[in-house]
């Protein structure tokens, strides 16, 4: 019964691994899905979606419930703090300098520092 | 399986020939390669790789962060069973003779904690990539890349005869320390800040 566990388990492990590296380099291709990336997207609010953003922050209108990074309608930040914190990162939050182009950066600072809280 | 023999590395030539430990370090070599070019290959895809929300899964669990910790964790537990189950093989522990059933659960355990640790890797390579905004993010960044090359040369070394008797525990313990070292980097940071979340 353990060797016939183990055997089928290795054939799953190897169909899970594989899945893993297409989904990595095809994603949501896969899947008709549209893919989103910041990349490209310079309005505030697409950023922040596609950021990823909302996984950790609370943000109402953006319809964000992240609980694990502060939550922006309470702090409103400025603009100028939220270009900081996203370029270098800080507390847990990785830095998006590199992944995120300056115009982004402004756009999304613009964005959270605009509609946070209200 | 019990406890693994002292080396006995023979040429073809038949019983009485020079042992040829060229042949060891040539497997071994081929392994270390072989893990470090997948962990290299992951470092690369995560550093070029633009991080993005979107295909995030769940697993049913509340959100992504959740189910990172306890897939995570679940991975860890299931390593601990992997070292465990090594130990006693191995005659480490003072439990006597190992069952003729524990190479199936040390290979099980390991299966196991490498599934549930997918999922985790995929979110961790592809929401975030490779991340070097503090020392902890960086360490887990490289660990991470480093622990699923270290587990396929752990694989190589496994289906490899002839090594020597201590390359089978160092590599399963480089795997082990690194998965736990990985553990520390996130899932403790994440509970010291916000508990150990709920489902």
């Amino acid at each position: 019964m353990l060797r016939l566990l183990d055997r089928a388990l290795a054939v799953v492990s190897w169909a899970a691994a594989a899945l893993v590296v297409v989904l990595l380099f095809a994603g949501p291709t896969l899947i008709g899905a549209k893919k989103s990336s910041a990349a490209g997207q310079t309005s505030g609010s697409a950023v922040f979606a596609s950021a990823g953003c909302s996984g950790c922050h609370t943000l109402k209108a953006a319809g964000a419930g992240g609980t694990i990074g502060p939550n922006l309608d309470q702090l409103r930040p400025s603009a100028a703090a939220v270009s900081g914190i996203v370029r270098s990162g800080g507390g847990g939050m990785p830095a998006f300098s590199g992944k995120l182009s300056d115009a982004q950066v402004a756009a999304v600072a613009s964005y959270v520092s605009t509609v946070a809280g209200r | 399986m019990g406890a693994s023999e002292p080396s006995e590395m023979l040429s073809d030539r038949g019983p009485g020939a020079v042992p040829q430990p060229d042949l060891a370090v040539r497997r071994l070599l081929i392994a270390g390669l072989m893990g470090a070019a997948v962990a290299l290959t992951l470092g690369i895809y995560a550093n070029a790789h633009n991080p993005s929300s979107d295909l995030t899964i769940t697993l049913g669990f509340t959100n992504t962060i959740t189910m990172k910790v306890w897939l995570a964790t679940v991975a860890l537990c299931f390593a601990v069973v992997q070292l465990l189950s090594a130990l006693w093989m191995y005659g480490r522990l003072p439990l006597g003779a190992a069952p003729s059933w524990l190479g199936s659960v040390h290979r099980i355990s390991g299966r196991l904690a490498f599934l549930v640790s997918l999922p985790v890797a995929y979110h961790c390579l592809y929401q975030l990539g490779f991340q070097h905004s503090s020392t902890r993010v960086l360490l887990h960044s490289i660990l991470g890349c480093l622990f699923y090359g270290a587990f396929a040369a752990k694989v190589l070394v496994v289906r490899s005869r002839n090594l020597p008797g201590s390359a089978l525990p160092l590599a399963g313990g480089l795997v082990f320390v690194l998965l736990v070292y990985i553990w520390l980097t996130s899932v403790l940071w994440y509970v010291n800040h916000s508990g150990f979340p709920s489902p």
